[in-house]
């Protein structure tokens, strides 16, 4: 029977196609928005992916990476004295406003790097080398939004706090949630770029001795020094833990999906609906001859899966679509980890269970003698 | 003497309540045996389809006995009834309700496959019966490229298929042109009649009056009387009860 219920579901090609593309909408929506929330909110936590360190050391006020909670410069000495720490330098990572030739302004994404290793450094340059960030002036900049900077070459250059920076480079970086285009330069460079404050130390980045777990170094820190360690994923999430919960993103996004889904379940329930009633003497034909409730209830619910499944297919695919289309450096922020496309498929299940319990109801309650109404 | 098919006894089956009951059917009796072919006729709206609902099971009635082959119908659960008709009761729709996603084959298959038939066994099973029926050539056709009376022997062979002792059917000859009416009917007689199944045929055309065994007259949801034929064919009961039913159609003229 399981066979006739497909027959019947296709034999009915606009019914069919409609239910299909309602869900592939469905999908692709539930992903694409989906997507562009992970995409967003994974381009918070941008800024220390690009460092690529073991451990982040900050003040245990710092909120997320984008906040300026500077330490005592002596918190460095400090965290390189804690037992099972191979290694510390200092990092500046802030938001600062440069001065374009053309006089324009333009915020930054200013990164500090440690003046003798350079540790936090770009990894791939496209022109130039991270050793000329030792000669005078020098900068990096990423080459991601680097067009809001009028796309200097190598040897152009602009302000930072009245204070010239050179490019002597150009390297991939990512772009960030706030699209500001990256430059590196040298710590003791970074304190020029500066207002004179303080306090200037805002990370400490360090890495365990061999054969330490990094967890057991982030404890001594923590109980040693009183300042926040984190693993570069644990500061990841918390950093997108900040804007999770002080932004309007999750909220919007999850309207935006919320009508989706509602939309969704109300297109495919009166399409199924309309298909139950449209073939109404068919199922009474059915329940007359001795089908019974339960084999009608799995026809149907079998008719609902399967249209999930290739709407799901078809909106999944449109959806990997337009994320290649977007690419990973593209100004559209999108992401569709795995986790997300099983949300949506669990959601389009949903929605099909839904849509298919008008249907089943009203299959289940029809009399048989509806057959015999000429 | 023939087995007993179907009995109703002092069968009441109401609608509604209070000023708008209706009665569809108001004390009916009426046995039905093995080997014959039984038309019930009378005017629209005397209770015909509500007196075959009630005896096939799928509608309840208000009061009154309901045995089907010894089983009394109006003891069971619906799960029970709804096994009593796999096993035992064929039905033939005015409309046919043949699946239009299915080819005739796949049509006719359908209560085997309810019966758990394996797809490729009930398709030829399904063939076979389509051929009893003179439709051999065209058993992978979808029911709206076959003409009306290929449709109705289409459902009759979809009745058929389980070899069910009881066969029910409303209307049969409604939406077909008399010629391929009289032709359906014969079918009825030649290929589905025998001598451990009964038929039990609805109808209001006068022009098959002819073919059946015996014929209830109905009306106001009673049985009035059962006539008797001699033989089949143009009866002088099917000539009276003609003249008692003016009102009864001759059939669609058109061709179906």
């Amino acid at each position: 029977m399981m066979k006739i219920a497909i027959k019947m579901l296709m034999g009915d090609r606009a019914k069919y196609l409609t239910l299909v593309s309602s869900i592939a909408f469905v999908s692709l929506l539930f992903i694409q928005q989906g997507g562009i929330f992970c995409g967003l909110i994974g381009r918070t936590a941008r800024p220390v992916e690009a460092v690529d360190a073991p451990i982040w050391i900050c003040d245990p006020l710092m909120r997320s990476v984008d906040d300026a909670e500077p330490m005592q410069d002596t918190d460095l000495y400090r965290v390189r004295s804690v037992p099972g720490v191979k290694w510390a330098v200092p990092l500046i990572i802030r938001i600062v406003t440069a001065r374009l030739a053309n006089g324009q302004y333009q915020s930054v994404r200013l990164y500090g790097l440690d003046d003798a290793t350079l540790y936090g450094r770009p990894a791939h340059m496209l022109s130039g080398d991270t050793r000329d960030l030792l000669e005078n002036d020098a900068v990096i900049i990423g080459q991601a939004e680097s067009d809001k900077l009028g796309s200097p070459k190598i040897g152009d250059s602009f302000e930072i706090n009245d204070t010239q920076a050179r490019v002597v480079g150009i390297a991939e970086a990512p772009r960030d949630f706030l699209s500001n285009p990256f430059v590196f330069t040298t710590y003791s460079r970074a304190l020029s770029y500066l207002p004179p404050d303080r306090k200037t130390l805002l990370y400490i980045l360090a890495a365990p001795k061999d054969g330490v777990p990094t967890q057991t170094v982030i404890a001594n820190i923590e109980k040693t020094t009183g300042l926040a360690a984190y693993t570069e994923d644990g500061y990841r999430w918390h950093t997108m833990g900040y804007y999770l919960k002080n932004t309007g993103i999750p909220v919007s996004i999850g309207v935006s999906l919320a009508m989706v889904f509602v939309i969704g379940t109300g297109i495919a329930g009166q399409t199924f609906y309309a298909f139950a009633l449209q073939n109404e003497r068919f199922f009474g034909a059915l329940k007359a001859m001795g089908v019974s409730g339960t084999t009608l209830t799995h026809m149907i619910l079998l008719q609902s899966l399967l249209v999930g499944l290739i709407g799901f297919g078809i909106g999944g695919g449109l959806a990997s679509i337009f994320g290649f289309a977007a690419g990973p450096q593209s100004k559209i922020a999108f992401a569709a980890p795995w986790e997300l496309a099983a949300i949506a498929l669990c959601a389009v299940l949903i929605i099909c269970l839904l849509a298919s319990l008008a249907s089943i109801r009203r299959v289940l309650k029809l009399e048989p003698a509806v057959v015999f109404h000429g | 003497m023939a087995e007993l098919a179907a009995s109703l006894r002092d069968v009441h089956k109401n609608y509604g309540e209070a000023t708008t009951l209706v009665r569809a059917l108001d004390g009916v009796h009426l046995e039905v045996v093995c080997g014959e072919l039984l038309l019930l006729v009378g005017p629209s709206g005397c209770g015909k389809t509500t007196l075959l609902s009630v005896l096939c099971g799928i509608l309840d009635a208000t009061s009154g006995d309901v045995e089907v082959f010894g089983q009394r119908m109006d003891r069971m659960t619906q799960e029970q009834k709804t096994a009593f008709r796999r096993e035992n009761i064929g039905f033939i729709f005015q409309q046919y309700n043949l699946l239009p996603s299915l080819t005739a084959a796949e049509n006719v298959a359908v209560p085997l496959l309810i019966h758990a038939v394996p797809w490729e066994d009930a398709l030829t099973q399904a063939r076979a019966v389509l051929a009893q029926v003179g439709l051999a050539d065209r058993t992978e056709f979808l029911p709206t490229k076959l003409s009306g009376g290929q449709q109705q022997r289409v459902a009759i062979a979809r009745a058929m298929v389980t070899r069910p002792r009881l066969i029910v059917c409303d209307e049969p000859t409604a939406a077909l042109d008399g010629h391929t009416g009289q032709r359906i009917l014969q079918v009825f007689r030649e290929q589905v009649l025998s001598p451990e199944r009964a038929i039990v045929i609805v109808t209001h055309d006068s022009r098959i009056f002819g073919f059946g065994d015996r014929i209830a007259d109905m009306r106001d949801g009673r049985i009035l009387g059962v006539h008797t034929q001699i033989a089949t064919g143009a009866s002088q009961d099917a000539v009276e009860l003609q003249a008692l039913h003016p009102q009864a159609t001759h059939g669609n003229e058109g061709s179906a």
